[in-house]
């Protein structure tokens, strides 16, 4: 028999002061902030103060982990370089 | 009389920004552009930025002139002043000389106009008509829309959802200044609509805010964007507040044996401690101790390493030097690759591997414990990443008690903590705890990091 799952709402009524942001948010902004996957950032922030890392591992695929929390930040210049890339190819006057 | 504050006439303000990439021991390893893998050139970065800003980036000159109109500007909170800490000495019965350099005089209550108005005029010169700009709690939006408001740039922020809904007063400040705030996800640029389409309630993230700010500027010829962090120029701009502290200091006949300061993206920290660790290179001041703060809950500098990355799977992240956090205690199936950014200053993690700058962590209770006690002793609500200097400085002031040594402490103070006092409360009602970060999982992380 499997382990039983966590709802996904454990732990959202914990709160954090978000480094990126310079204001307290609820865990659940945590788990949803990244396209509606956890923040790049969320174990760093959290693995201290819960079980992030079986709770990431019970409510998201390797998948949707790998391209969130487990994908490489960039640095600040080469993450611009590649946002010119693309917004070369979008048109923002379109509605 | 005991002297509590050191004033510098303004006639005697610096004129002269100090870079530290003329002074490094070895110089700054080169950011590398994605695709190349050689050295950014400045057209890669004209898109976004003024030529002067692209210069700056990369310069190696030691002075660069504030231009007089920046100065014009500066000098409507600038010099600020440098206090000595009587009250909170008293408190600690510590023979420390406590001094702190204090930027919450600014109109925007932070150190960030800093460089938010060297940017705006340097825009505003190449005759560029509008900024844009992303923004989470809004201290460098409101900077920057006042540095826009003074030299008569438009400005746009994108403002991260939750943040744009959690704190409207700082949004209240941007549009005062004249600044147009829209919460992002907006349906004003094609990644914002993207978002909103697939998603209509999504909360926001800082990333996509840059790529909506990001987006704006590059699909219009008068616009170009703007970041309060991190980069070379910005931290640049910043040395203004150590090169006046330098002077205040001599003023105060003190030298600091110890400079603490807290790091997010390091340009606080920087513009106060690249002016004086040039004594420390040359040789001047070998002992002085440059102490670095940031939270234990999320650290980089502390408990990182510093290491090249490999590159991701599809081969296309960056190159480049920064601290990291090892993950490798995520089993190989989901792991991908074991090194991390958080986005602080090259510079500084470059200063940090050469030994010159310490880092220390702090738990969150006692930053706010320590906020308190300053709030308490010298009346300054202080903000709750400057809490973290003043934090180390009360820890190496009772250091003094104990040893008997009357050390100097030079704080760099980044602003007030008025728009923060949701935090204060969370720390009075006793809502924050603290968590410790487990030494063997950071052994074995790090243990799985690539050899460089």
């Amino acid at each position: 028999m499997s382990p039983e799952k966590d709802p996904i709402e454990k732990y959202d009524s914990l709160e954090i002061r978000c480094r990126l942001l310079g204001h307290q948010v609820p865990f659940q902004y945590c788990r949803i902030s990244n396209e509606n996957l956890p923040c790049h950032r969320i174990m760093d922030c959290w693995w201290q103060r819960i079980e992030i890392e079986t709770y990431l591992r019970q409510h998201f695929t390797p998948e949707e982990l790998n391209h969130s929390v487990f994908a490489e930040p960039k640095p600040k210049i080469a993450s611009l370089l590649e946002l010119i890339e693309k917004a070369k190819g979008n048109d923002s006057s379109e509605s | 009389m005991k002297q509590a504050m050191y004033f510098l006439e303004q006639k005697d303000m610096p004129t002269h920004w100090y870079n530290i990439q003329a002074d490094l021991p070895e110089p700054l390893p080169p950011a590398l552009h994605p695709a190349t893998k050689k050295p950014l050139t400045p057209p890669d970065l004209t898109p976004l930025f003024p030529m002067e800003l692209i210069k700056q980036e990369v310069s190696t000159e030691r002075w660069i002139e504030i231009p007089e109109e920046v100065q014009d500007v500066y000098r409507t909170w600038r010099p600020t002043v440098l206090h000595r800490a009587y009250r909170l000495e008293k408190a600690l019965d510590t023979p420390a000389k406590i001094f702190y350099k204090y930027e919450g005089t600014s109109q925007a209550g932070s150190h960030k106009p800093n460089t938010a108005v060297a940017q705006a005029y340097y825009n505003k010169k190449e005759g560029i008509k509008r900024i844009t700009t992303e923004t989470g709690a809004g201290q460098w939006g409101s900077a920057l829309a006042m540095g826009c408001a003074f030299f008569g740039v438009e400005l746009k922020v994108y403002m991260v959802r939750i943040s744009y809904d959690q704190k409207p007063y700082r949004r209240i400040l941007m549009e005062t200044w004249g600044a147009k705030c829209v919460p992002s996800p907006s349906r004003d640029t094609k990644a914002g609509r993207e978002m909103l389409e697939k998603w209509p309630d999504c909360p926001g993230s800082l990333g996509l805010a840059i790529s909506e700010a990001v987006e704006d500027a590059v699909t219009r010829d008068d616009t170009h964007y703007s970041l309060g962090s991190v980069l070379n120029h910005v931290l640049l701009h910043q040395t203004i507040v150590g090169e006046e502290t330098r002077k205040q200091m001599e003023m105060a006949d003190a030298y600091p044996d110890i400079i603490v300061g807290c790091i997010g993206g390091g340009s606080n920290f920087a513009g106060q401690f690249l002016p004086w660790i040039r004594d420390k290179i040359s040789g001047k001041k070998p002992d002085m101790r440059i102490i670095c703060v940031e939270p234990e809950s999320c650290p980089s500098v502390t408990r990182g390493i510093y290491a090249y990355d490999y590159g991701d799977s599809a081969a296309t992240a960056p190159i480049v030097k920064m601290y990291t956090l090892g993950h490798g205690f995520i089993p190989p199936p989901i792991h991908a690759g074991g090194l991390r950014y958080h986005g602080m200053a090259p510079i500084i993690c470059h200063l940090h591997r050469l030994g010159l700058v310490e880092a220390i962590a702090a738990h969150q209770t006692a930053i706010f414990e320590a906020g308190v006690k300053f709030a308490r002793t010298e009346g300054v609500i202080t903000g709750p990443e400057p809490c973290h200097d003043v934090k180390v400085t009360i820890d190496e002031a009772l250091k003094c008690r104990e040893s008997g040594q009357a050390k100097t402490i030079l704080i760099a103070h980044s602003g007030h903590g008025h728009f923060d006092l949701a935090a204060y409360d969370a720390y009075l009602s006793g809502k924050l705890k603290d968590f410790a970060y487990p030494e063997e999982e950071v052994k074995k992380a790090l243990a799985d990091l690539p050899k460089v």
